[in-house]
């Protein structure tokens, strides 16, 4: 190692070393959030159950569809610069043992079913639509790592994913605005809370987890896709 | 006095580590490795700032009516690990790229080739 | 048990990164991931520590799998032959282990280099076992295999009398004929000029030799059926001479 790298690797080490023994001690957040009143309050503006889901997907809304268009950008960039170089030649289809595919075949559903759960109790329980779309495309994944990519790629109607890709954070912008057309603020909660603790009760947040489920769903899918096609089967 | 670690302390390890990690490691994909120890660390910063101990989830029915865990920065990174993930395929994409063109993951290597062609033309 | 996962946290991440091998650093992150996603858990977040179970595990270490995997190799079987393509110690040198090398860079591939007995060469070639057959083969009209266009003029030298049936050079490994060489043993073998030289040094005397006459030129043997892959090393071969390496690499190699 150079002289320098290794001035550089101890001046880290010590200062990381100060901040921890002697700044971090002192961080030290205003109080007011997490007491009781505010908890109170938060849970009677919507009839979510999750608190975190009523913070994300109605206080914080605006956030959260910005989060969600940097995530489009990062998989359109991704399927970009991936098309562009398309490799000479690709190794066959690795052909995967009994023991996967059984598996595979026995996970797959569940796992499905476990993203679309998680995304759809979102306000109910903890998950919520990041969670359970990448749960579900996980479940994609281990389909494609047991009959291919190729095969999984071909049973999906691919243009019908492309339009559903954009489809979906144009719908979510656009719920978004519609609050103005009935004369709401923007970005306010399209239906009522009912409180009670169903499946309906928290009004809009149960769509926007289904359509952040899905299309956390599709990206990662694609992300993953773009890869293997690009590598070789995994 | 009693040192107990916290998870800040940990994170500012982890983030000491990352760091150490991007810039001392020549390989590009320890580096990106390094880059995404750096995001954890961050998350877990924010996690562990509004961290107390015996506190209730912030899941109702809270039990007792004590303290619950400050749903805010839980919401604040929640989204943000998703997002971590799609930027580093982004990045994995580039170094992917760089790798094909130069044919090793040798930083140092590749710095010399580049500066060598842009010696060339310019 | 918190203030463990806390102590655990650097521990694994510094173990998981002074790795020297990639797949290992991966499964060291990938294992940091699981136990962040245990912290968070413990510290009363537990759509984070979903999330992050899921992302960590699943997607990113996928990723970089097939980020970090190579995508193919060039299998190249040969025979052992001096200052053409021998091991040096870990190493291998020559002529056409540089020629091999750039190629196998430029189609983006991995060389790998299988050492076998000279009559197993043509054999694994066709069996399909290899991409390629290298080792100081010299070009014939052998309608199994396209041959390259050679690269270096060299002659054939008969030893032991004999005449040069279509059975191979020489059987088994050139190390081992040195061997009998050295020990004075008979033998008979159709040497190119490489090979001849090398045993010459390691005392060749007594023995009946004889040069066959015509101009040769030692080249590389294509299966078939890779009609891509022969028209390339073709091109790459042209590439070479015209711009001149070749003559520098010849240079260095054999003196």
């Amino acid at each position: 190692m150079t002289r320098r790298k290794a001035a550089f690797a101890i001046t880290c080490l010590l200062l990381t070393a100060a901040l921890c023994l002697l700044v971090a001690r002192s961080v030290h957040l205003p109080g007011g959030l997490g007491e009781p009143q505010y908890i109170r309050e938060l849970a009677s503006r919507t009839g979510a159950l999750n608190l975190v889901a009523s913070i994300y997907l109605d206080g914080r809304l605006y956030d959260t569809i910005f989060e969600l268009i940097v995530f489009s950008v990062a998989v359109l960039g991704v399927r970009f610069y991936l098309s562009e170089r398309r490799p000479s030649h690709r190794p066959a289809p690795i052909p995967e043992s009994h023991v996967v595919r059984a598996s595979a075949e026995a996970l797959f559903p569940f796992l499905l079913l476990l993203g679309i759960y998680l995304a759809a109790y979102g306000h109910l329980s903890p998950g919520g639509g990041f969670a359970g779309g990448t749960v579900a495309a996980s479940g994609l994944m281990l389909c494609s790592i047991a009959i291919g990519a190729d095969a999984v790629a071909r049973r999906i109607h691919r243009p019908s994913l492309e339009r559903l890709e954009w489809a979906l954070p144009l719908t979510i912008i656009s719920l978004a605005i519609v609050p103005v057309l009935l004369g709401r603020p923007p970005l306010a909660a399209l239906f009522p809370p009912r409180g009670g603790g169903g499946i309906f009760s928290s009004g809009s947040i149960l769509l926007y987890n289904l359509l952040i489920g899905i299309k956390v769903f599709i990206g990662s899918w694609v992300v993953v896709h773009g890869f293997i096609e690009h590598r070789g089967e995994i | 006095m009693s040192y107990s670690p916290s998870g800040i302390d940990a994170a500012i390890a982890l983030l000491g580590i990352g760091i150490l990690v991007l810039a001392l490691r020549r390989d590009l994909i320890l580096k990106l490795l390094g880059l995404g120890l750096i995001n954890s660390s961050t998350i877990l910063f924010l996690v562990s700032i509004r961290f107390t101990p015996d506190a209730a989830i912030p899941i109702l029915p809270v039990r007792d009516a004590g303290i619950v865990a400050d749903p805010l920065p839980q919401a604040v990174v929640l989204s943000a690990i998703v997002i971590n993930f799609a930027i580093l395929a982004l990045a994995l994409v580039f170094v992917m790229i760089l790798v094909e063109r130069y044919h090793t993951t040798d930083s140092e290597r590749i710095e010399s080739e580049v500066a060598a062609e842009q010696g060339g033309e310019g | 048990m918190r203030t463990a996962l806390f102590v655990l946290l650097p521990v694994i991440a510094s173990i998981a990164l002074v790795q020297r091998r990639r797949v290992a650093a991966l499964i060291g992150m990938g294992l940091l991931s699981f136990t962040l996603s245990a912290t968070y858990a413990l510290q009363n977040a537990p759509d984070v520590a979903m999330t992050e179970a899921a992302i960590g595990a699943a997607l990113v270490t996928t990723i970089y799998v097939l980020a970090i995997r190579r995508t193919g190799r060039l299998i190249v079987v040969a025979d052992e032959a001096p200052n053409l393509l021998a091991r040096k110690g870990e190493r291998l040198v020559g002529l056409e282990y540089e020629i091999l090398e750039g190629f196998a860079r430029e189609l983006g591939l991995d060389l790998s280099i299988r050492f076998l007995p000279r009559e197993a060469v043509e054999a694994s070639l066709l069996a399909g076992e290899a991409d390629l057959a290298a080792g100081g083969i010299v070009r014939s009209d052998d309608p199994r295999f396209r041959a390259t266009a050679g690269y270096l003029a060299t002659s054939l030298v008969r030893i032991g009398g004999g005449s040069r049936g279509p059975e191979p050079p020489y059987t088994g490994y050139f190390s081992e004929l040195l061997e009998s060489i050295r020990e004075g043993k008979e033998i008979t073998a159709t040497l190119d000029l490489a090979r001849f030289i090398e045993a010459m040094r390691s005392g060749l005397t007594g023995f009946e030799l004889e040069r066959l006459p015509g101009e040769r030129e030692y080249a590389f043997l294509v299966s078939r059926k890779r009609e891509g892959l022969h028209a390339k090393l073709e091109g790459y071969l042209r590439e070479l001479r015209v711009g001149g390496k070749l003559d520098e690499m010849i240079r260095r190699n054999l003196r």
